[in-house]
């Protein structure tokens, strides 16, 4: 989520490594904390929570010298813009409010139409592949279960097709249909996965 | 030496059968495909197919898996050649020469040395497997748990000092692919780790998971933010023909990238993208002309798309023989042959025979079947290579998520995978490599489970684990490759491989 017209960040020289390593160290933390309560070495043998905390503190002091060694660096500035986090965070919210009071089928028909609404908007903010492909997969985790294989990847491959700038909305509604129809004899007949193709309530299960 | 030509015939014996063969087929189609496509690799190919593979026989699998591998190879570099966009990573160098070379029209000589040179490797390296393959394992007998835990650790640093970018992120990734490999349940004790109550997670996350999101949706993700203008130099290929000229130029370039291809591959890490910048490298110093590199020179093909072939199987080496993996896909066919009840190992050779050798056979038919697949069937893949982007990337995505649910029908692991995804993403965005994590992922537990089984036998003593002659040579080399790496020159000497 990161904009052009970016800035140095503060003093160091490379902000794209002194994030990344950040985050790495965040992540050391994290799992130092999370294995706290798992046992450590007793008399000669080692516990549960040794080896994890090992590499976690290896990963650690690697993430600290990444860091080290990015202040005095040189690299392509990188920084964390606030517009696309809001949009992000806005699409975030209208999902988890609409999941709560209507479930996650209809939360994510309510995200496809918030994010096609603002489709321009997001193109401008340059984050327009990560909604629509993240989107893409929660609309199948949604709605596989319950709707079945047909539906899903229709709705899969109608919503990623607007990930790109190339966007054809006719075109990637056909596709969509030609892809639903090839993943059922695929997948349900040919290769008999245990997954519905039909919603299975018209099964009557 | 008539053992393992009987070995060999053995495993003909096997690779032969209709339904091998049929699959070795469909691997190494699927392989050319993902390697004529930009935008798809191996990794996420070989994670796509796995659940397919679920009811096959478990020697069909990985001949079919190991297809789609040492495939994307000879697809990889039609889409070098043609388009000047690499296929696969592997074939970066070949868009040097090759597309110089089809701009001059000589884009047939180009494809079919490419693909005469990856035959003529592949057949190189299946033989040096069946060679080494024995006196290896015969070898590996003599490990005990430390001597294991020390070649790991050996192996994890050649990934780290052989990958392309700064040694400090690599290690970064390395080790962040062991931490997130523990959480799970754990070997011993049963105890849940990291797990936070998901019953889900008690599993650890699963390998698929992560290399579906990390390379599957991830590239996606990465490759919509690039433009996509595809220009295709030749709209038909004729007069596929190299001249006697161009052989005479080509052999001796064929033979160096194979043995320099061949030793790359066995060590964990470059293997296939590492031999290819390498033979480029040394093709260009011992030229008697090195300026016409860069402006098709037939010998810049030749020579990288022999070495990444030839990497590409006797990277095979270390999986069959030491049950360790040396990349990134290799570390994905050790989760194949676990997924299949195989534990991967040096037993492997003596146990079952019928895999280990039929596997090796197979890559033989495999790259004959190539061969007919990329010369005379090149139209169809140049036809191919006319699909635009954006109906490609709704297709893999469609796969990827029906790959990951039908492993667990968990809706829960496609939330994961695209958290991977978008993890994925992130490592792009600062410039991290992927491939180190996968490896460190699937070596992690592996690492850990031979740790503690030697520290036990060692009641605890890391100072006699230390003086096991192999352990602490192995452990000491580990270090040494290491610090080298910082060293200002050697450091000097890593950029310029890959800069070019």
């Amino acid at each position: 989520m990161d904009s052009d017209n970016s800035k140095r960040l503060g003093m160091i020289g490379n902000p794209r490594d002194f994030l990344g390593g950040l985050g790495f160290l965040l992540l050391a933390l994290f799992v130092l904390w999370a294995t706290r309560d798992l046992p450590g070495q007793r008399g000669f043998q080692l516990g549960a929570g040794s080896v994890p905390r090992l590499f976690a503190m290896l990963l650690a002091l690697n993430a600290v010298i990444v860091m080290a060694l990015s202040v005095f660096g040189r690299g392509p500035s990188l920084d964390y813009a606030l517009k696309p986090t809001i949009a992000v965070a806005a699409l975030i919210a209208i999902g988890l409010a609409t999941n709560h009071f209507a479930g996650p089928e209809l939360a994510v028909v309510a995200l496809i139409a918030a994010s096609f609404a603002a489709l321009r908007t997001l193109t401008a903010l340059n984050i327009r592949g990560q909604v629509f492909i993240a989107l893409a997969v929660l609309a199948f985790a949604a709605f596989i279960k319950s709707l079945g294989l047909f539906i899903t990847v229709f709705a899969l491959v109608a919503v990623s097709s607007a990930a790109t700038k190339e966007y054809r909305p006719v075109e990637s509604l056909i596709w969509a249909l030609g892809l639903a129809v090839f993943s059922v004899l695929m997948f349900t007949l040919l290769l008999n996965q245990p997954i519905s193709a039909i919603p299975p309530a018209l099964l009557g299960r | 030496m008539t053992e393992i030509f009987a070995n060999l015939i053995f495993g003909l014996s096997i690779a032969i059968t209709p339904t091998n063969i049929a699959l070795c087929l469909i691997g190494a189609l699927a392989g050319t495909l993902v390697g004529v496509l930009p935008g798809i690799g191996p990794l996420a190919t070989i994670a796509m197919l796995l659940p397919v593979t679920f009811g096959l026989p478990p020697v069909g699998a990985l001949i079919m898996l190991a297809g789609v591998f040492y495939g994307a190879m000879y697809g990889g570099s039609t889409t070098a050649i043609l388009v000047n966009i690499p296929g696969e990573a592997a074939s970066v160098v070949t868009t040097l020469d090759g597309f110089q070379m089809a701009q001059q029209g000589r884009a047939g000589p180009a494809l079919a040395i490419a693909a005469i040179g990856s035959f003529f490797a592949g057949c190189v390296a299946t033989v040096l497997i069946a060679l080494l393959a024995g006196p290896l394992t015969q070898f590996a007998f003599f490990f005990g748990q430390a001597e294991y835990f020390a070649l790991m650790t050996l192996g994890l640093v050649l990934a780290i000092v052989l990958a392309n970018g700064p040694v400090s992120k690599s290690t970064l990734m390395v080790l962040a692919g062991i931490v997130l490999s523990m959480v799970s349940a754990d070997v011993d004790t049963g105890q849940s780790r990291m797990t936070f109550g998901k019953f889900e997670l008690s599993d650890g996350f699963g390998f698929i998971i992560v290399a579906m999101g990390v390379f599957g949706v991830a590239e996606i993700i990465k490759n919509l933010l690039k433009p996509s203008a595809r220009e295709l130099i030749a709209e038909k290929v004729t007069n596929l023909m190299p001249t006697r000229r161009d052989l005479a130029d080509a052999a001796p370039a064929i033979a160096r990238g194979t043995i320099l291809g061949s030793l790359l591959g066995i060590l964990p890490g470059g293997g296939a993208i590492l031999s290819s910048f390498a033979s480029y490298t040394l093709e260009k110093k011992l030229s008697k002309t090195p300026e016409r590199f860069g402006k098709g020179a037939i010998e810049g093909v030749a020579g990288p798309e022999s070495a990444n072939n030839a990497a590409s199987q006797t990277s095979f080496i270390p999986l069959l023989t030491l049950g360790i993996p040396a990349n990134a896909v290799m570390a994905l066919m050790i989760g194949a042959m676990t997924l299949h009840g195989i534990t991967p190992g040096p037993q492997v050779a003596t146990k079952q025979p019928d895999l280990f050798w039929g596997l090796i056979a197979s890559m033989w038919v495999g790259n004959l079947m190539l061969l007919v697949i990329n010369l005379p069937l090149i139209g169809i893949w140049v036809r191919l290579l006319r699909v635009p982007y954006r109906l490609l990337y709704p297709m893999i995505l469609m796969f990827c998520c029906i790959g990951v649910y039908s492993l667990n029908t968990s809706t829960f692991e496609i939330m994961l995978a695209l958290a991977f995804g978008l993890f994925g993403y992130w490592l792009y965005k600062h410039d991290f490599e992927a491939a180190p994590l996968l490896l460190g992922f699937i070596l992690g537990p592996m690492m850990e489970e031979s740790l503690r089984k030697a520290m036990s036998l060692a009641r605890g003593d890391v100072l006699e684990i230390l003086m096991r002659p192999l352990t602490g040579t192995l452990l000491a080399l580990a270090a040494i490759l290491l610090v080298a790496a910082i060293l200002p020159t050697v450091r000097k000497q890593r950029e310029t491989v890959f800069v070019e």
